[in-house]
């Protein structure tokens, strides 16, 4: 087996008609062959949907909804805070993945989990609360009508903490809109492919969660070092020949030289001397390959 | 020199590396439950973004109820003696900015021990709303804003026995320079 550390390898399943939550075990095959987040949620509703003899209502009880955050959403590295939202979309007929950033899915990870899925349709509108290792199912009908931010607030209030995290829908998703939002952390939103419909075809308001749990990295301090690598090529070709000091319009670069990264990062912004090449993409012919 | 560990909240952006660095500091795993610093964010009304520091107090309240004695002063930095702790958590209900956490999985309350001098979440910060500075100069920049505002000082005119007279005034406290 090659992945060290990364997953919990656990996944929670809740059925909102029978208001049952289970965790199950994730294969080391799968994890290794899907990765997380949208490979996940992709692979778990391809399986939902072949169980279902490929004709699925988007809105009815059967359809799926996968919520995955990545192997790295919560570490140390840059943009790596993103959870997706996964299911068959109510717009399109056909597969949909919509993703939110914020903490939502930090937290959903705490919980030890490497995705969430909701399958049924709760008898009344109802929240999902996964505290740590247990789950909820918690019945709120007062919540009925009342907008994302407002939904959030009266959350909060009821549970009487501000330490949880919450993705939850306004109208537009209890009315079953086609292309309704998710809203999570206040401001964050997963909004492509109508995710919001599909958790109001739930009766599902809201999901709440809040963990503690330590997120599963193999080497904590190496991961760190790696997140200052932007610059890596650059500096390792200078250093093994490959660049000469011409190409890097006569400014040395090595390790740790502050000044000298600074400097290129305000050439690649200026696009001047070598800071034209490294602003272009990878695929385009003027881009980093070329180097 | 004393130097206290002070927060910019407007220059906050909410990222959240200051708890992800301190739970590396001093657990060594990635866990921002675990850390010494939190980041209070409240929406939408109104919208602030405000991390959570040990202020290192002269008379510190989390040492004052400690019925131990656990928790002492030294070199300007309340520390916690692990060897004495007995983990009531008295000190954690306390400390009157709640700067001070508790976790399920540790032993004892999680307290800043400001990394020996140079706090991680310091050096981390990529927005610089966390800053070291000395004590001495705490408020300065308020104090320079203050003297500035009487550069654009507002008038009021009034009518006293018969008479127009102006009054001038300077905002204090409001910061719009």
């Amino acid at each position: 087996m090659r992945i060290k550390s990364g997953y919990f390898k656990k996944h929670l399943h809740v059925d909102l008609t029978h208001g049952t939550a289970e965790r199950r075990d994730l294969s080391e095959n799968f994890i290794e062959k899907y990765i997380g987040g949208r490979g996940f949620g992709a692979k778990m509703v391809w399986d939902n949907l072949k169980r279902h003899n490929f004709t699925i209502d988007p809105l009815g009880p059967e359809n799926l909804l996968v919520i995955a955050p990545g192997p790295l959403t919560g570490v140390y590295l840059p943009s790596s805070g993103k959870c997706s939202f996964i299911a068959i979309s109510p717009a399109t007929g056909l597969y949909g993945d919509s993703s939110a950033g914020g903490g939502f899915g930090v937290e959903l990870r705490q919980c030890g989990i490497d995705a969430l899925s909701i399958r049924g349709c709760a008898p009344e509108l109802s929240v999902i609360f996964v505290d740590g290792g247990e789950t909820k199912i918690i019945p709120m009908p007062e919540l009925k009508g009342k907008t994302c931010l407002e939904t959030e607030g009266l959350i909060l209030d009821k549970l009487c903490t501000h330490a949880v995290h919450v993705a939850a829908i306004g109208v537009a998703g209890e009315n079953l809109v086609k292309f309704a939002c998710v809203n999570t952390d206040w401001s964050r939103n997963a909004g492509r492919t109508g995710i919001g419909a599909i958790m109001g075809s739930k009766n599902l308001k809201a999901i709440v969660v809040r963990g503690h749990e330590d997120l599963p990295v193999h080497d904590v301090k190496g991961q760190v070092a790696e997140a200052d690598k932007a610059f890596k090529y650059l500096i390792e070709g200078y250093e093994q020949g490959i660049l000469t000091l011409a190409d890097l319009d006569g400014r040395e670069i090595s390790w740790g030289d502050e000044d000298s990264i600074l400097k290129l990062i305000q050439k690649i912004a200026m696009r001047q001397g070598i800071g034209d090449i490294l602003a272009g993409s990878q695929r385009d012919g003027r881009g980093p390959r070329m180097v | 020199m004393t130097r206290k560990l002070t927060v910019i909240p407007e220059q906050c952006s909410g990222c959240r590396i200051c708890e992800i660095v301190c739970s590396i500091e001093h657990f060594g795993v990635i866990n921002p439950k675990k850390s010494a610093i939190r980041v209070m964010i409240t929406y939408p009304h109104p919208v602030l973004r405000m991390p959570i520091v040990c202020s290192r107090c002269k008379i510190p309240k989390c040492a004052q109820v400690c019925p131990v004695n656990a928790l002492r002063r030294v070199n300007g930095v309340v520390r916690l003696d692990e060897q004495l702790c007995i983990s009531c958590y008295k000190c954690v209900e306390a400390c009157p900015f709640g700067a001070m956490y508790a976790h399920d999985d540790c032993d004892y309350p999680i307290k800043c021990d400001m990394c020996g001098g140079d706090p991680q979440c310091v050096k981390n910060c990529p927005k610089g709303a966390l800053k070291l500075i000395p004590e001495a100069v705490l408020g300065e920049s308020k104090r320079l804003n203050n003297v500035l505002s009487y550069t654009q000082m507002k008038e009021i005119e009034f009518y006293e026995m018969g008479e127009k007279k102006v009054i001038q005034y300077a905002e204090i406290g409001k910061e719009e320079l």
